[in-house]
């Protein structure tokens, strides 16, 4: 069973849980819009990881599709963030400050 | 198109848009943030579109590089993240400094001195201008005054800010009062207080409103107003409340320095007064005087012998009275031309033995008839001083005549004159009234007569000692005083030997 585990899936799965907790420990320092949806995208991300790695044993049609909508999920919430970040710079030069 | 596809579309589609938002972005603060994104989408984009292919019939060739790039992804995420974090710190030591800045702009090469209503009305317009605003209103409410700059902002006719009526508790006003926090409205129709109603209607947007504090209370509120929607971040509210602490303080020197000047000159006017009225009454009532005393010399003198005895002690006692108040109005030309620095000093040299030795025995019958013993002890080693020797006559007999004056019967009362270095010391010392703590400070005022003077003898005019003090100031010399009330006084004159003449 083991061998149907993609080497190259399971690295990406530790290192995605490395940077949620990375992300997390710094938590206080996200105060901006952007960082929070950041960290959202980044867990959809991980969790299309697991089903990535679950679908190599259970419905692999099914669980195939979830990873991809969260995939789609992870770059819509960047995509959204990102546009957020360049509005409220522009913004800010205007702004009192 | 299965779902699938649909799904990777969507993705693609949604990290073509952050390309393109990002190559619209030329701010170069966002380098890193741009350089990081870029990173991450480049990885997620071909991620993406590899795991299209793996789909295709070239989906063999594709795998092992899928798997390298689905590896970055978290890396790219992470390279964020950090950006994130350390940008955050350096926003806030940026913006910090754009605070610091603004508050020294507003703040800096402030007329000092000037009209209260004139100062308030220069701060509210370089709060405006720095922070490119369109009116705003300054309410003290110490004062309930209420000023207003305007840039864009018109007040229709119809509308008053503040009515004569309103009850100020009433109002976003006192609200910022009692908390002492800024308090900022982005749109103003949210509020149905009065107050700012009445500045809806005169088309104000957004408004923000902060306490002026000083250390100790809050002098009042000052308001800023925009037309368009402005939105005040948190680092906005922190200028706001460090801004109301600077201005307030501001505002309270002013007032302080004013009330100040104003006393000043009140006190300045009213001691002018006072030294011109002595002035003229000394010299008014010395003419009038010196005639009251030649007549009644007169009489004493020709017409003894035809007078009784009755009338010969009444005029013994106009005599004496006369040279009473012939010495008070003296004393008092003295303080005057004193004080107006008109008495210049004529320095000769003196015999200071021989002439402490002549004032003794000129104070030793008052001595006798008051019952004290008078003791000199006067070295008589004294080298010659220059002094003025009318003025020092005046020093040594004013202090001699003090002490006897202040000494209770069967008292003593010493006088010791020596060298020390290059200074001539007398010292006075008697075992009269002494003088209390509390007035060991003010005994050389003019016209301060200690409580305990006050209590054993009536008359005194408070004046000599401070003649005293002035003279041996004159001389460059100095005078002290240590008592312990009930147990006598130590009067020290110290005068340089040699004056330049």
């Amino acid at each position: 069973m083991l061998e149907l585990l993609n080497p190259a899936e399971i690295v990406s799965l530790i290192l995605s849980i490395t940077v949620i907790v990375y992300a997390l420990a710094n938590l206080r320092e996200f105060t901006d819009y952007m960082s929070n949806l950041l960290l959202v995208s980044l867990a959809s991300v991980l969790v299309g990881l697991i089903f990535s790695i679950m679908e190599e044993f259970y419905l692999p049609d099914i669980l195939n599709l979830i990873e991809h909508t969260f995939f789609a999920i992870a770059a819509f919430l960047l995509a959204l963030g990102c546009r957020h970040q360049i509005l409220s710079n522009i913004r800010n030069d205007r702004d009192l400050t | 198109m299965n779902l699938v596809s649909f799904m990777d579309l969507l993705t693609i589609t949604s990290l073509l848009y952050i390309l393109f938002v990002l190559a619209r972005e030329i701010d170069p603060g966002l380098r890193a943030f741009r350089t990081a994104m870029g990173f991450l989408i480049a990885v997620f984009l071909i991620y993406t579109v590899l795991n299209i292919l793996e789909r295709t019939d070239i989906g063999g060739l594709i795998d092992p590089y899928d798997e390298f790039v689905e590896v970055l992804i978290p890396v790219g995420y992470l390279i964020l993240f950090s950006i994130s974090v350390f940008s955050g710190k350096e926003s806030i030591v940026l913006a910090r400094g754009r605070v610091l800045n603004a508050i020294n702009a507003i703040t800096e090469k402030l007329p000092v001195r000037q009209d209260p209503k004139l100062l308030w009305k220069e701060l509210l317009l370089r709060v405006i201008d720095t922070m490119e605003l369109d009116g705003g209103f300054m309410y003290l409410a110490d004062d309930r005054e209420t000023i207003r700059v305007n840039h864009n902002w018109e007040l229709p006719g119809d509308v008053d800010l503040l009515p004569g009526d309103l009850d100020i508790t009433e109002t976003i006003l006192s609200r910022v009062l009692a908390t002492e926090e800024p308090l900022v409205l982005e749109h103003t129709e949210a509020m149905p207080d009065q107050f700012i109603q009445a500045l809806r209607r005169s088309g104000v947007t957004s408004a923000a409103f902060f306490p002026l504090t000083t250390e100790t209370r809050v002098l009042g509120v000052m308001g800023v107003v925009s037309l368009a929607h402005r939105r005040f971040s948190e680092v906005g509210l922190d200028l706001f409340k460090m801004l109301g602490h600077h201005l307030g303080e501001i505002i309270l020197n002013n007032k302080l320095l004013n009330e100040t000047r104003d006393r000043t000159s009140e006190l300045t006017e009213a001691l002018d007064t006072k030294k011109r009225f002595l002035s003229m009454i000394s010299h008014e009532l010395r003419d009038p005087l010196t005639v009251v005393k030649g007549v009644l010399f007169l009489i004493k003198d020709e017409f003894s012998g035809d007078l009784d005895e009755e009338f010969k002690k009444a005029v013994e006692v106009a005599v004496v009275n006369s040279w009473k108040l012939e010495k008070l109005v003296d004393e008092i030309l003295d303080l005057s031309r004193l004080d107006a620095g008109e008495i210049k000093l004529n320095f000769t040299p003196i015999n200071p033995g021989k002439e402490l030795g002549q004032l003794v025995d000129e104070a030793m019958s008052a001595s006798v008839q008051k019952g004290v013993v008078l003791h000199s002890d006067i070295q008589e080693t004294l080298s010659p001083i220059e002094v003025d020797r009318y003025r020092f006559h005046q020093v040594v007999q004013n202090l001699l005549s003090n002490a006897i004056k202040y000494t209770p019967e069967g008292g003593r009362v010493t006088i010791q004159a020596k060298e020390e270095d290059e200074n001539f010391v007398i010292v006075v010392t008697d075992t009269g009234i002494g003088i209390g703590e509390e007035d060991v400070n003010q005994v050389f005022d003019m016209f301060y007569r200690t409580k305990a003077a006050v209590d054993t003898i009536r008359s005194g005019s408070g004046i000599g000692l401070a003649i005293v003090k002035e003279i041996v100031i004159l001389h460059d010399g100095d005078i002290t005083v240590e008592s312990k009330l009930g147990e006598g006084s130590v009067f020290t004159v110290t005068m340089p030997r040699m004056q330049l003449v």
